[in-house]
């Protein structure tokens, strides 16, 4: 009948479908813990363990179909009452937990947990004796009565909706029971005293007055008790037989036999229509999925259909570009072009939509996660997820899960305080941790925030310096955890994130006040198949690069040249210029003068690529480059433009590590023209760099590069720059990079001290004066007195170039200043020289 | 007896079963694609898609005298490339490759009409390519 991919397709949807009910089981029960608990909320919980029971029957398994109806038959009594009591949340969340694991195949036995269920149940029902066997599937409650009133009962217990089932025992409970509280509570298990207590109390209260109004729907009632199950009876038609069967030859004194038949009988009647049966259980958490009819669909023919769509989009785009040199087209035919232009437009919108689904679809676990780790390490949070409604891409945000997971187990961790600590801060006990997600035009944010204790008053100056806060926290290794437990730190998972984020094509920030909190925010596109992008030319080619990535466009006009690297004034920060073509690796002419460059970020890296022209902003389908250019890394995809023609579309995370691994290797010293003109002379023998140099065309050239100075070759050496200022450490490691020689950072004396003694083949310093921890002086001073480096040569970068400085800092021991204000590279680089005597 | 496309390259012969083969077009506008293998000439839009176009001359180390001009579609296990190529000179039936070629690149060589023929081996070729260097 059902062939093995039937089967597997099968599987799946039993496994999606029964995952939703549990995070939606989990969303009830977390804010059934806190008392509040509508009716309809009760409904919802209950039919959604039924229907896993049911569905989970006719999969076969039956564990999973036992344990769901054992947590079905508190939430029938429950709701038969109408009342929840928040003790029960533990239990139920217990086995909504099996069940989620079971589901994502653990194999776990749930003897214990059915056993611990029922034994609640049986708290609940509490009148104890007379209802001993009333309990599961109304058996009981044909004591007195005949087979036909079995038959009833039975059928009852096998819809969809037991609420028969349930109603009769509670009925019968009540009946018994009422007034025996103490007894209940004596009979209670002790793993749940509070609901057995709780059970006792409602014993005596609401259960014996509910039953009154309803009389005809008492226990003993000998016809089949027809009109309270009126809504499911046809349904349960098919499967009454069976469980009559079941319930017949056993009829008291084994409830569980009789519980488990039930469940066994119901699945055909749930299941025998999936979806009908689906949609109406569907939970408070979607509601827009009430009543509504929904069908499932391959995810393969929806980005086929959003293919086919973005074809016709771009023949639409061809075609236009056809007419656009057609003068006066006949005002008819316009209509009838933008009239199509519009229903293109929607049928895009509605394509993508289709792709898209809430944040919600994801954020189900996260709660309950949240919970469960914050009560695990002693925090005390409330969590909201705001925005779920918002919709995304299929596939980035089943991407995003486990990120976000990621990014709310450090909130917990690392952010929110324990309780103590809060209030002695003058917080409110309990922190506050917010998944929110925004739509902003053609893109997505998703932002975790908490009130919590957020990143150091250090870490904060670190990222003032180093340009992000983002970049400090997810280097590799970072973690503001004080101790290394066994959650792991903050960063290094940071750091997966941000270059998940990255590959999107999105954008991830950090943004923190030291006592107050911290955000984390993801700027993902809405569709991965449709990007907003920034079209540019260069070199005959035409490149996209997504919106999201790109901070500003500007034109290079007045530009600072040190060693061959030009440089840009961007508002007080210095962001070296590259030419596009040469970080990728393209062939192109020179740029013209004056070009226009992209500002991109990353990685703590400004960089504005220079290309030849700007064509404008676009929607394009990303289409995949395939396996055979896995190699060529960097590129998102690539689009096909109206005219036909393939932009490849560059990751800019991509350009900056480019661009960084050109200013260690030898690639873009094409991009260094002062170089290729002026390098004269022997080239020195393994002088890659100054070879590389000589074929390259003047690269980022306007007017000032031309005037770069002349480039000097020497032997490399590894030379260690200490300095505190971010920018002109690599200001400096990029002029001496330029020249051919390692460099090794560092940005204070102290971290200078630890980079000598790690670096024995440091062959000399370049210092600034003033710095943290250890300055200038007291560095030079320090190496002078260590006998293995007495004699290493020092230059001091400093911007205090009085007399006075300068003989303190011969005194201690420095062999060369070099004035920051007039700083030529040529004038370091001779000096180096000289000092190594070369 | 299979049925070859037989084609030129630069001044050397090669034949692919026409099971590989898709179509024939002209080579028309390939887009570098920066980074990439150096036998990997870019990427064509053929027709909405995007086909990564082989330099199959630099892959098989024929001595090119002048840029290709053909292109090959071929697909292998649901992979579709583009060949770069000279022209395509014959379809028809070759007698199976007898001899064992050197290279791994070719399923074997024959001799026809006083012509040295290299049978493609189109998997191999594309594993070849996908294999970091």
């Amino acid at each position: 009948m059902t062939t093995p991919d039937d089967d597997a397709e099968l599987l799946q949807l039993f496994q999606d479908e029964t995952t939703e009910r549990l995070d939606d089981m989990d969303a009830a029960l977390l804010a059934a813990e806190t008392g509040n608990v509508p009716p309809d909320t009760i409904d919802a919980l209950f039919r959604n363990a039924h229907t896993i029971k049911g569905a989970a029957g006719i999969m076969g398994f039956s564990d999973i179909a036992a344990l769901a109806h054992a947590a079905e038959d508190i939430l029938a009594l429950a709701r038969s009452w109408g009342v929840f009591h928040p003790g029960l949340a533990v239990p139920l969340l217990r086995a909504t937990a099996a069940l989620r694991a079971r589901v994502g195949g653990a194999a776990e036995p749930f003897d214990g947990l059915i056993a611990e269920l029922k034994a609640s149940l049986a708290a609940l029902q509490a009148g104890p004796a007379a209802t001993a066997g009333a309990a599961d599937s109304g058996a009981g409650a044909t004591d007195g009565g005949a087979e036909p009133a079995g038959t009833g009962k039975a059928a009852d217990a096998g819809t969809p909706s037991a609420a028969a089932a349930g109603d009769a025992a509670a009925d019968s409970g009540a009946a018994a029971g009422s007034g025996a509280g103490s007894d209940a509570g004596a009979a209670g298990p002790a793993p749940l005293a509070t609901a057995a207590s709780w059970a006792a109390r409602a014993g005596t209260g609401r259960p014996a007055s509910l039953p009154q109004p309803r009389p005809a729907f008492g226990p003993g009632n000998g016809t089949p008790a027809v009109p309270p199950a009126a809504p499911p009876a046809t349904a349960s038609q098919l499967p009454a037989p069976a469980p009559v069967a079941a319930a017949g030859p056993v009829p008291a004194p084994e409830p569980v036999a009789a519980a488990t038949a039930a469940p066994a009988a119901a699945p055909p009647a749930a299941a025998a229509q999936p979806t009908a049966a689906a949609q109406p259980a569907a939970s408070p958490g979607r509601p827009q999925d009430a009543g509504r009819r929904s069908i499932r669909v391959p995810a393969e023919k929806i980005d086929h259909l959003l293919d086919l769509v973005g074809e016709v989009m771009q023949d639409r785009r061809r075609l236009a570009h056809a007419l656009g040199s057609a003068e006066g087209l006949p005002t008819d035919a316009a209509d009838e072009l933008s009239a199509g232009e519009r229903m293109l437009d929607e049928l895009k919108d509605s394509a993508v939509g289709m792709r898209t689904l809430p944040v919600s679809m994801i954020t189900g676990p996260l709660p309950r996660a949240v919970r469960d780790l914050a009560r695990t390490i002693g925090r005390d949070v409330e969590f909201t997820v705001v925005g779920g409604e918002t919709e995304l891409d299929r596939v980035i945000l089943e991407s995003l899960s486990e990120p976000l997971t990621h990014l709310l187990r450090n909130s917990v961790i690392h952010g929110i305080e324990p309780p103590g600590e809060r209030e002695q801060a003058g917080k409110p006990a309990h922190g506050r941790i917010e998944l929110r997600a925004v739509p902003r035009g053609g893109l997505v944010e998703i932002t975790v925030c908490d009130d919590g204790r957020g990143v150091s008053a250090e870490i904060m100056e670190e990222a003032r310096q180093e340009g992000s806060l983002a970049d400090v926290l997810s280097r590799a290794g970072f973690s503001t955890a004080g101790e290394v437990t066994d959650l792991a730190g903050r960063g290094v998972g940071l750091d997966a994130v941000k270059t998940h984020v990255h590959s999107l094509g999105g954008r991830f920030e950090v943004t923190s006040e030291p006592g107050h909190g911290m955000a984390v925010s993801l700027l993902l596109p809405v569709a991965l198949a449709l990007l907003k992008v920034l079209l540019i030319r260069r070199g005959g080619a035409v490149y996209g690069l997504p919106i999201a990535g790109v901070e500003e466009v500007v034109t290079v006009e007045a530009t600072t040249t040190l060693q061959g690297r030009v440089s840009l004034d961007l508002r007080g920060r210095s962001l070296p210029v590259v030419d596009l073509a040469t970080v990728i690796g393209a062939d192109a002419p020179p740029l013209p003068p004056k070009p226009p460059a992209l500002v991109l970020t990353a990685e703590g890296r400004w960089l504005a690529a220079a290309c030849d022209a700007l064509l404008g902003e676009e929607e394009v389908v990303v289409k995949p480059l395939g396996p055979l250019l896995a190699r060529a890394s960097g590129y998102l995809g690539a689009a096909i433009l109206g005219d036909g023609k393939i932009a490849l579309l560059v990751e800019p995370g991509a350009l900056i590590r480019g661009h960084r691994r050109a200013a260690r290797g030898g690639l873009s010293v094409r991009a260094l023209p002062a170089r290729a003109v002026t390098v004269s002379g022997p080239v020195p023998d393994g002088g890659g760099v100054a070879t590389a140099a000589a074929p390259g065309g003047p690269g980022v050239s306007g007017g000032p590069v031309a005037a770069a100075p002349p480039a000097i070759t020497t032997e490399p050496a590894k030379i260690l720059v200490v300095e505190d200022s971010f920018i002109v450490r690599e200001l400096q490691r990029c002029v001496l990079e330029s020249a051919g020689h390692h460099v090794v950072t560092a940005s204070d004396g102290r971290e200078a001290l630890d980079a000598l003694s790690e670096h024995e083949e440091i062959e000399l310093v370049v210092t600034d004066l003033e710095m943290p921890r250890l300055g200038g002086l007291d560095l030079t001073r320090a190496i002078r007195a260590d006998e293995h480096r007495s004699s290493l040569p020092v230059v001091m970068v400093t911007s205090r170039g009085s007399e006075e400085d300068r003989r303190r800092g011969m005194e201690a021991g420095v062999d060369a200043y070099i004035d920051k204000q007039g700083f030529q590279q040529s004038a370091l680089l001779a000096t180096i020289d000289q000092l190594l005597g070369r | 007896m299979t049925a070859y496309v037989r084609f030129r390259l630069a001044d050397e012969a090669y034949a692919i079963s026409v099971l590989n083969v898709l179509e024939v077009a002209g080579l028309g506008e390939v887009t570098p694609v920066p980074g990439a293998p150096a036998q990997i000439l870019g990427v064509r839009n053929l027709r909405g898609k995007i086909l990564p176009v082989i330099d199959l001359a630099t892959l098989l180390g024929a001595r090119r005298t002048r840029p290709a001009a053909r292109l090959l579609v071929t697909e292998s296990d649901g992979r579709q490339v583009g060949l770069a190529i000279d022209e395509v000179t014959e379809v028809g039936e070759l007698a199976d490759p007898v001899e064992e070629g050197e290279s791994a690149l070719l399923l074997g060589t024959m001799l026809e009409d006083g012509d040295l023929i290299g049978v493609l081996n189109l998997p191999a070729v594309l594993d070849a390519l996908r294999v970091p260097a």
